[in-house]
């Protein structure tokens, strides 16, 4: 027993970056937003958010490449401030949450391009339908926070064709704007 | 002293309602296949909110005026099964206004009435005007399963029985006995 457990912390001593820490994002504070805009008919741009995710990461400033990160969001949560839309988003149409109730986002890279900037590549499951795409981040700052916890909050910017995930719909390319706080644990 | 025909205003409350659920069926089975770019996007919605709500309120009053009925001449078991089927009918139609009402506002926005703003009612369950909406669809099949069992039974009593079921229902005929 003894043994299996030594080999147990040796192998997640081993396995894990020294300095890496993991975090959980601060959905239950909402300190975090999945956020989308997608042209209306080409004359304006409509914005949306899907309300309910959850998502760890793992991050160490002086080692990003070895970062982490994936997110489930709960396609039935979203949220574009109109009720006969959001229900029009939720039918076949669009997300077919009953048949597709959740979407992930899975990261496979980090590639860091500057000071606390870099591009998260990973696969994003929508529809069912995974494809690799690129997050342009931002880390907008770490440190200590008011009660006894350690945060790290990021901003992120990418871009999906909705022809790609099988939208019976297409409205061409839909703009993710996201905005992710996690508090170490 | 118990009433043995309709007044006209009834039979034509019954009729007008007749055409306006079936009205509303088709026009609901239609809308919510219409593209976005189609010009009836917004439009027929907008219709079926309106002839909705004019039928919910001549709904309302036929309710209350159920007592007034004729007495009908048939067995009990005829009897039984024809109040259940008009109470039902009646029900479903109050039932596809109050689920109508409750998906077209789940946001709070007010809701349209030839033009004037009927309070909306918000949400008050997860995700309601997707709820409601299955809600409703379903009432408005059992309402034209009800609506066909009620049109047949009354042709039966016209061309099997030869009875005055049907013809009671009739403008200008029945009320000269």
């Amino acid at each position: 027993m003894k043994k299996v457990l030594l080999a147990t912390l040796l192998s997640a001593a081993v396995a894990s970056p020294v300095w890496a820490a993991d975090y959980r994002i601060d959905d239950q504070g909402a300190h975090a937003s999945i956020n989308f805009k997608v042209k209306h008919l080409g004359y304006s741009w409509l914005t949306g958010r899907f309300n309910t995710f959850s998502g760890n990461f793992s991050y160490d400033s002086a080692n990003v490449e070895a970062s982490k990160i994936a997110v489930d969001i709960d396609t039935n949560s979203v949220d574009s401030n109109h009720a006969k839309r959001d229900k029009h988003l939720r039918s076949a149409d669009f997300l077919e949450v009953d048949k597709y109730p959740e979407a992930t986002f899975v990261s496979t890279e980090f590639k860091v391009t500057g000071d606390g900037e870099m591009i998260v590549y990973g696969d994003f499951t929508l529809r069912g339908i995974t494809k690799r795409i690129a997050i342009e981040a931002t880390k907008v700052g770490e440190g200590q926070d008011p009660w006894g916890g350690y945060r790290a909050g990021f901003e992120g910017l990418a871009e999906i064709d909705m022809a790609d995930y099988g939208f019976a719909t297409d409205f061409g390319t839909v703009l993710l704007e996201l905005h992710v706080e996690g508090i170490r644990i | 002293m118990t009433k043995l025909y309709y007044s006209d205003a009834r039979k034509w409350l019954h009729w007008l309602s007749a055409m306006a659920v079936i009205g509303l069926f088709a026009s609901g089975l239609w809308m919510v296949e219409l593209g976005y770019y189609d010009a009836w996007y917004q439009r027929a919605p907008a219709w079926h909110v309106n002839v909705g709500l004019l039928l919910f309120v001549a709904t309302l009053a036929r309710l209350v005026l159920q007592r007034q009925n004729p007495r009908l001449k048939a067995p009990p078991f005829q009897r039984v099964a024809a109040r259940t089927a008009h109470l039902s009918l009646l029900l479903c139609i109050v039932l596809l206004a109050l689920t109508g009402y409750g998906l077209s506002t789940a946001d709070g926005r007010p809701l349209l009435f030839f033009g004037v703003e009927i309070p909306g009612m918000g949400s008050v369950i997860p995700q309601q005007e997707s709820v409601l909406g299955e809600w409703h669809e379903l009432i408005a099949y059992t309402t034209m399963v009800l609506s066909f069992l009620h049109a047949a039974a009354a042709i039966k009593h016209h061309v099997i029985d030869s009875d005055d079921t049907l013809k009671r229902m009739l403008i200008h005929r029945g009320t000269e006995r």
